[in-house]
């Protein structure tokens, strides 16, 4: 073999080592299966046969990848700065699927010129479309949302609630500035966005669930920002508010 | 003995065949051209240049600690700043796809993807890292000796119609091994949660008002066809990366995930990667069966001209 090729050989396996010792994840971030559940009798036939076995095969892959994990760490740290340059990969897509329906809403606080009363419109941000509508194409608006949401909730999980939420104020502030331009005149102006994530349930599979009380409030919210009337005082981060089986929840604050 | 006929000099000639073979180039153009037509139609997707593009818009704060986005709001630039990385990810793109510069458009489309990137990930998904992955390999190919507007340039420029240099076999080994490399990892991750393990995670996946396509969910009576559809996903992503390297199972496998991908592509919305995986797959193709078929499909389309004629 020539010299070029050794070359490009070891370039190669670099460049895959670089590729799977990154792939692991560190033990804490990894879901770790409690018990092998044993298959009830009231369960599909699938399900009976092959929980057992995937949970057998999860619990041995969790109780591996930790000692995997510490192995490959002098790998993770020669190829750190490959990975760093933009290689790094996570393909944890689906791995989690909500239980839940998912909702944001903003409620805008309007200011009136000369000491008019303070108004609140709200409007439902996420997702943009209808739910009762066949969705075609893709929502990049939606995806902008979620991913500004999920990072949120990161840095949540990591204990920096402190810190101003940097995702979510990109998003905040340009449905304000999309609401102000569109539904507000020269003299209003938003004084204050609060972002509302609403969370419904799910029916578990084989169950079914009344979600008539929940389409009748979220077809108001589909005709645009709509009035409310304003609380004596503004809630404050953490409230809780319940329409129909929808629990929504103050999660941030923006004081433009 | 010689190295051939010695075990390690028997691995040395597989190592060889496997990374350092000659095929047609065809298969990278192929690649270059698809690739870039994805990457084009998503670009197009957010062409919002106020919401995804301008700093004012719905752009993230950081940018992967390059300190570009401060110094460019400090001198005011930030929404020129980004309306030019819009149309400089444009323009690479569609090089790319016609060939133009080959080699140094692949590398710009890549650069410029890296760039979004840090620009504003917001909007981009797994779709974005996938593309970003099959970039880095297509890099290192002759992307542009056949069916580009550089090829065409040199025929023009020689007058004569001379047979394309074999390439390099590695970039698309790269490619394949990357591909099961997302399937396989991510077949990991679900197999570490709960809902892929009970055979309800389709369910829920249908069910949520956020990825769901068509309203209402799972209709009762397909309970059972979801819950086959999770434990089916499942185990296809984990053998994935061993059925697509042996010949007799590889055509399973990709058949399997055309089916897959077309399937989620269509009840669930969730960007262009089901786009961008399938692209890939093209790299499973042999790529002396590349050119061939497309000479074939000219030679009919030539021969109904003629007797159209």
């Amino acid at each position: 073999m020539s010299n070029i090729r050794w070359v490009i050989s070891a370039l190669l396996l670099y460049h895959f080592t670089a590729l799977i010792s990154h792939a692991l994840p560190p033990p804490d971030t990894l879901p770790t299966p409690a018990t092998i559940r044993p298959g009830r009798p009231q369960d599909p036939f699938l399900v009976r046969t092959l929980t057992p076995l995937l949970d057998r095969a999860a619990l041995t892959v969790a109780q591996a990848e930790p000692g995997l994990f510490a192995a490959t760490a002098p790998l993770r740290a020669v190829t750190q700065p490959y990975i760093s340059a933009g290689l790094r990969q996570y393909w944890a897509m689906f791995a989690s699927p909500e239980h839940r329906a998912q909702y944001i809403r903003l409620d805008y606080y309007v200011a009136g010129g000369a000491g008019a009363p303070v108004s609140v419109m709200r409007e439902l941000v996420y997702p943009t479309g209808r739910g009762d509508r066949v969705r075609i194409g893709t929502e990049f608006l939606d995806k902008a949302s979620q991913g500004a949401f999920v990072s949120f909730r990161a840095m949540q999980a990591a204990g920096a609630r402190r810190r101003a939420p940097t995702d979510l104020v990109p998003m905040v502030r340009y449905f304000r500035s999309r609401f102000e331009e569109r539904a507000l005149s020269p003299e209003e102006s938003v004084a204050r966005v609060a972002l509302w994530y609403g969370a419904a349930p799910l029916p578990p599979p084989g169950e079914s669930l009344d979600t008539l009380p929940r389409e009748t409030v979220l077809e108001r919210y589909y005709g645009g920002p709509f009035g409310v009337p304003s609380a004596q005082a503004p809630p404050r981060e953490g409230s809780e508010e319940r329409e129909a089986d929808i629990l929504w929840t103050l999660e941030f604050i923006d004081t433009p | 003995m010689t190295p051939g006929n010695a075990p390690d000099g028997r691995l040395l000639d597989r190592w060889q065949k496997l990374w350092f073979d000659r095929i047609p180039p065809h298969i990278y153009a192929l690649l270059r051209i698809v690739l870039g037509i994805i990457g084009i139609l998503t670009l197009l997707g957010l062409h919002d240049l106020s919401a995804f593009w301008r700093l004012s818009g719905f752009v993230a704060l950081g940018d992967g600690g390059l300190g570009l986005k401060p110094l460019l709001v400090v001198r005011g630039w930030g929404d020129i700043a980004g309306v030019l990385i819009y149309f400089g990810c444009l323009a690479s793109l569609v090089c790319m796809t016609l060939g133009i510069s080959s080699g140094m458009s692949v590398a710009a489309a890549l650069t410029a993807s890296l760039l979004q990137l840090a620009w504003n990930y917001l909007p981009l998904s797994g779709a974005h890292q996938a593309f970003q992955a099959f970039l880095f390999c297509l890099i290192w190919a002759d992307c542009g000796a056949v069916w580009s507007v550089d090829s065409w340039r040199e025929r023009r420029r020689s007058g004569v119609r001379t047979e394309p240099e074999p390439a390099l076999i590695a970039p698309l080994q790269m490619m394949r091994a990357q591909v099961a490399i997302i399937y396989l990892n991510s077949g990991f991750w679900k197999l570490m949660n709960p809902d892929w393990r009970n055979g309800s995670a389709i369910h829920y996946a249908l069910n949520g008002n956020i990825y769901q396509r068509f309203p209402g969910g799972v209709p009762f009576g397909l309970e059972g066809m979801a819950t086959m559809l999770t434990f089916a996903t499942l185990f296809w992503e984990l053998s994935f990366a061993f059925f697509v390297f042996f010949r007799p199972t590889r055509r399973i496998a990709l058949i399997v995930g055309v089916v897959m991908h077309l399937g989620m592509m269509t009840f669930l919305e969730i960007g262009p990667f089901h786009l961008v995986m399938l692209a890939s797959y093209l790299a499973y193709l042999n790529p002396d069966d590349v050119p061939r078929f497309v000479q074939s499909v000219s030679a009919r389309i030539r021969a109904r001209r003629v007797v159209h004629a």
